[in-house]
């Protein structure tokens, strides 16, 4: 009888042995994008949701007119009724009535900052938990730190996330928005390719060009991505990109508060201004202004990205045959013999997907998220179906020029889209091109670049809050007001209209703004600290 | 003996009132068509200015309206403080009256010109090649300004340069602004305000013009003696109409899109004007409550100037609104 409840206990034990093991290796099984288990693979009945969309440069508004949409739609089942913004001031105007659509797709800190609210968006944390648990092992937690709010939820992952990864990799470029500065290849040759490599020499060369050539505009800065010399006197934050917080000794401060960066570079622009080297109408031209002005024939060198500078040489050789009509310096230039450029990355990512509060089915939608961050769909999403709109080249995707960007619809419903993925287009469009500079740039660049999680992740004020009003004072002051200072008839009147600028900027209140942020960013530090030992765990 | 309207009973005097309305059924339906108009566009959305005084949100809903934070004069004082307070209103109100001053007479003086043009087809022609401008939106019109304009490529600035003339920063300079917008206001709405001083003109008895030329009057004389006494009441309707609206722009209501469009960041300390202040920080910032408060103020000034310049039409000329 014992030895029966012997065997029996043994058997028991061991058949508990068997199954833990079993389910332990059941655990441990890794959950890839591959895996059969996905939450969006379960269900691909179709449905259609509502979606707010404001990227109104987008060539199609309307889901399931292009080959992306299409293929989403094949995969998982899901469709969407597209609203498309009519203005900047939409978003607010919907979400005032109350009417939510079942999902939001947004750029802009303030569409971004309104949608990560509980009485308007579900939070991602929740919804992974409730309807899709394996979704856990698909996200890099940097992604998830830095999409989380004050309330510990996140209610987006942003796209285009650039982390520590990613600038610790060489190959990787920086954007093609990067800000450069290029001259006119045959007025240089005529110069004698002088160097220019400080901005003294920068000074001298518009110089000579103004005096060999006195029609021309020595140079030509616009107000969108005109933003190099600001980076070369050690901005940060200047562009369009940059947010408007940077850090100086080891505290973040809205980058107007360094006083000294910003004083020199005022005064740089002054004197290019009262020489006449800079083109006084070019400080408030568009793009599409400034491409005029180049196309017109008589610039000698300009401010743009470096994008910008490949698409002047392929408008100006529709012109006047295939040439390296403007070459962008590859480097940053330095000021009384340093180097003072100090671009760090300030940005959490570019635009946010939220599942609003409206939304019946939000299982659905978290499903679609889990399938447009795996990288087929990035791909997809970004380059479009290979074999039919691209083919892989050298590791980069080569789009077919005869199939238009409407048919395609990629960089439209980019929902997860990475930054890598994105710029390897970029890399693609450059290895067609011979005359293309832009791979080269994004690449020497990256040299002048550095990241600060905890800078990224600063939340920007409260709508309401002081701090909120008084970043909208110093955004509406500061475009007119650097341009007052670079605009003064003398040095003299610059130092004091620089001297008002200051004082002007103390009186709104910059101290507390600063103060406000660099609490946030004290408080980032530790964050970012405490993620990475458990990473390292 | 009539009766006394008071004496008669309630009943019968609404029915009387109901039979008498009905009665003027159809042109009771325009008024009423008018009000509802009214009421919909105009008074309903009056509700939303007590957000001038609280500290809305949108995502507040209309509700909101009613129950966000009272902060009472919060901002309208931070709008008094704000450190462009005088630029703005500087810019809105003298450029405001510059556009009054040279624009309002202007529609009345070409009224008259087109009145006396004895060929009746280039009156037609000149007439409607006149008003077309009006149409033409202020977008097209910065983009022929900046075609004509420009220093890269506009055609002024090149033939300058041709002449050996410097060339001249019309677009961005500060000191150029002021007169590019009141020049540019007189060019769109000239001919379309000229259209209701012909209108009056053509009201004028022609015996009147018969007998002065009888009398041996000029056409001068007969302009200054007869035409303009006979259209004073239309004058003065439209001179409180454009005083009323005056912080806008005046007739043309332009100074928003002047400044959004002619209106840069150098240009900007004189380009500046309230309407556009309240879209740049109010709108653009999702500042609800502090637009609020910038627009009431700018309407508050607008209700004042046309109480004061009717009472002073009423003063001068008899002739005013109410």
């Amino acid at each position: 009888m014992k030895k029966t409840w012997m065997r029996l206990l043994t058997t028991m034990l061991a058949t508990v042995l068997l199954l833990s093991v079993g389910a332990a290796a059941w655990a441990e099984e890794p959950v890839t994008f591959d895996s059969e288990n996905l939450t969006w693979k379960q269900n691909k009945e179709p449905v259609t949701f509502s979606l707010f969309f404001n990227m109104n440069w987008s060539p199609v508004d309307v889901w399931g007119t292009d080959a992306v949409s299409q293929q989403v739609t094949a995969d998982t089942g899901v469709s969407f009724d597209v609203i498309m913004a009519q203005d900047n001031n939409h978003l607010a105007n919907i979400i005032s009535t109350g009417d939510y659509p079942d999902a939001v797709f947004v750029y802009g800190t303030s569409n971004l900052q309104m949608m990560e609210d509980p009485d308007i968006s579900y939070a991602w944390n929740d919804l992974i938990d409730q309807y899709a648990p394996e979704m856990w092992d698909l996200i890099d937690p940097s992604d998830i730190a830095l999409a989380t709010k004050e309330d510990g939820n996140f209610y987006t992952l942003y796209t285009h996330v650039r982390n520590q990864e990613y600038w610790d990799d060489d190959t990787q470029g920086v954007s093609y928005g990067e800000n450069v500065l290029a001259f006119n290849s045959a007025m240089m040759e005529e110069l004698g390719n002088p160097e220019i490599n400080s901005t003294e020499d920068f000074y001298n060369v518009l110089a000579q060009a103004k005096e060999k050539w006195p029609d021309c505009i020595p140079y030509l800065q616009p107000k969108d991505n005109g933003n190099y010399l600001a980076f070369t006197f050690g901005m940060n934050g200047a562009g369009f990109a940059q947010g408007d917080t940077t850090v100086e000794d080891g505290q973040a401060i809205h980058y107007l508060y360094d006083r000294e960066a910003v004083e020199n570079y005022l005064k740089f622009m002054n004197e290019l201004q009262l020489a006449g080297l800079v083109s006084q109408e070019g400080l408030t031209y568009d793009f599409d202004q400034e491409k005029a002005a180049i196309l017109g024939g008589n610039v000698f060198c300009f401010a743009s990205q470096a994008y910008d500078v490949d698409q002047i040489n392929t408008a100006l050789a529709d012109i006047e045959g295939d040439g390296r009509y403007y070459t962008a310096i590859d480097h940053h230039l330095t000021v009384d013999g340093e180097l003072r450029v100090n671009m760090i990355n300030g940005v959490a990512g570019f635009a946010g997907f939220y599942i609003t509060k409206s939304c019946e089915d939000p299982g659905r939608l978290i499903a679609l998220m889990e399938y447009m961050r795996s990288p087929y769909a990035d791909r997809l999403t970004q380059w479009g179906v290979e074999g039919v709109h691209y083919e892989m080249v050298d590791g980069y995707p080569v789009q077919d020029p005869d199939i238009s960007w409407k048919e395609r619809g990629d960089n439209i419903w980019y929902f997860q889209a990475t930054f890598a993925v994105e710029n390897a287009k970029a890399m693609g469009t450059a290895i067609t091109n011979p005359l293309s500079q832009v791979a080269d740039l994004v690449l020497k660049y990256k040299q002048y670049w550095s990241n600060d999680t905890a800078l990224t992740m600063i939340d920007p004020a409260p709508t309401g809050s002081e701090e909120a009003d008084i970043k909208a004072s110093i955004d509406a002051m500061r475009e007119a007001a650097m341009m007052e200072c670079i605009m003064a008839d003398s040095a003299e009147a610059c130092q004091a209209r620089i001297d008002a600028l200051y004082e002007t900027l103390e009186g709104i209140g910059i101290q507390q703004y600063n103060e406000y942020v660099n609490t946030q960013y004290q408080q980032n530090l530790q964050i970012v600290a405490e993620t990475a030992a458990k990473q390292a765990e | 003996m009539a009766q006394n309207p008071l004496t008669v009973p309630r009943g019968e005097r609404w029915a009387k009132g109901y039979r008498r309305f009905r009665a003027q059924g159809v042109l009771q339906a325009f008024a009423i068509a008018g009000f509802v108009y009214l009421l919909i566009f105009c008074y309903t959305p009056m509700l939303g200015l007590g957000i001038a005084f609280r500290n809305y949100q949108p995502k507040m809903g209309i509700a909101g309206f009613f129950t966000a934070e009272w902060v009472g004069l919060k901002h309208f004082k931070a709008f008094f403080g704000d450190y462009q307070f005088a630029d703005i209103m500087t810019n809105t109100v003298v450029l405001s009256l510059l556009k009054l001053v040279f624009s309002f007479p202007i529609p009345i003086i070409f009224a008259l010109a087109l009145n006396e043009m004895q060929h009746p087809k280039i009156k037609r022609v000149v007439q409607t090649v006149s008003y077309l401008p009006h149409f033409i939106s202020w977008v097209i019109v910065y983009g022929l300004l900046f075609t004509l304009f420009n220093t890269s490529s506009g055609m002024v600035n090149n033939l300058l340069a041709d002449l050996g003339f410097e060339k001249v920063e019309i677009l961005t300079g500060k000191e150029y602004y002021w007169t590019l917008a009141i020049l540019s206001d007189i060019w769109k709405e000239m001919g379309w305000w000229s259209i209701i001083f012909l209108a009056a003109i053509s009201g004028v008895d022609p015996s009147q013009y018969e007998s002065a030329k009888v009398d041996g009057a000029t056409r001068l004389q007969s302009i200054w003696h007869i035409t303009l006494p006979n259209i004073r009441s239309t004058i003065m309707v439209m001179l409180i109409l454009a005083i009323g609206s005056l912080l806008s722009g005046g007739m043309g209501g332009s100074n928003f899109d002047q400044s959004y469009l002619l209106g840069n960041s150098i240009n900007y300390s004189k380009s500046v004007t309230l309407p556009y202040y309240v879209y740049q920080v109010g709108l653009s910032q999702l500042r609800y409550s502090y637009a609020a408060a910038a627009g009431l103020f700018q309407s508050v000034i607008s209700l004042l100037l046309v109480l004061g310049s009717n009472y002073a039409s009423k003063k001068l000329t008899g002739t005013g609104f109410f």
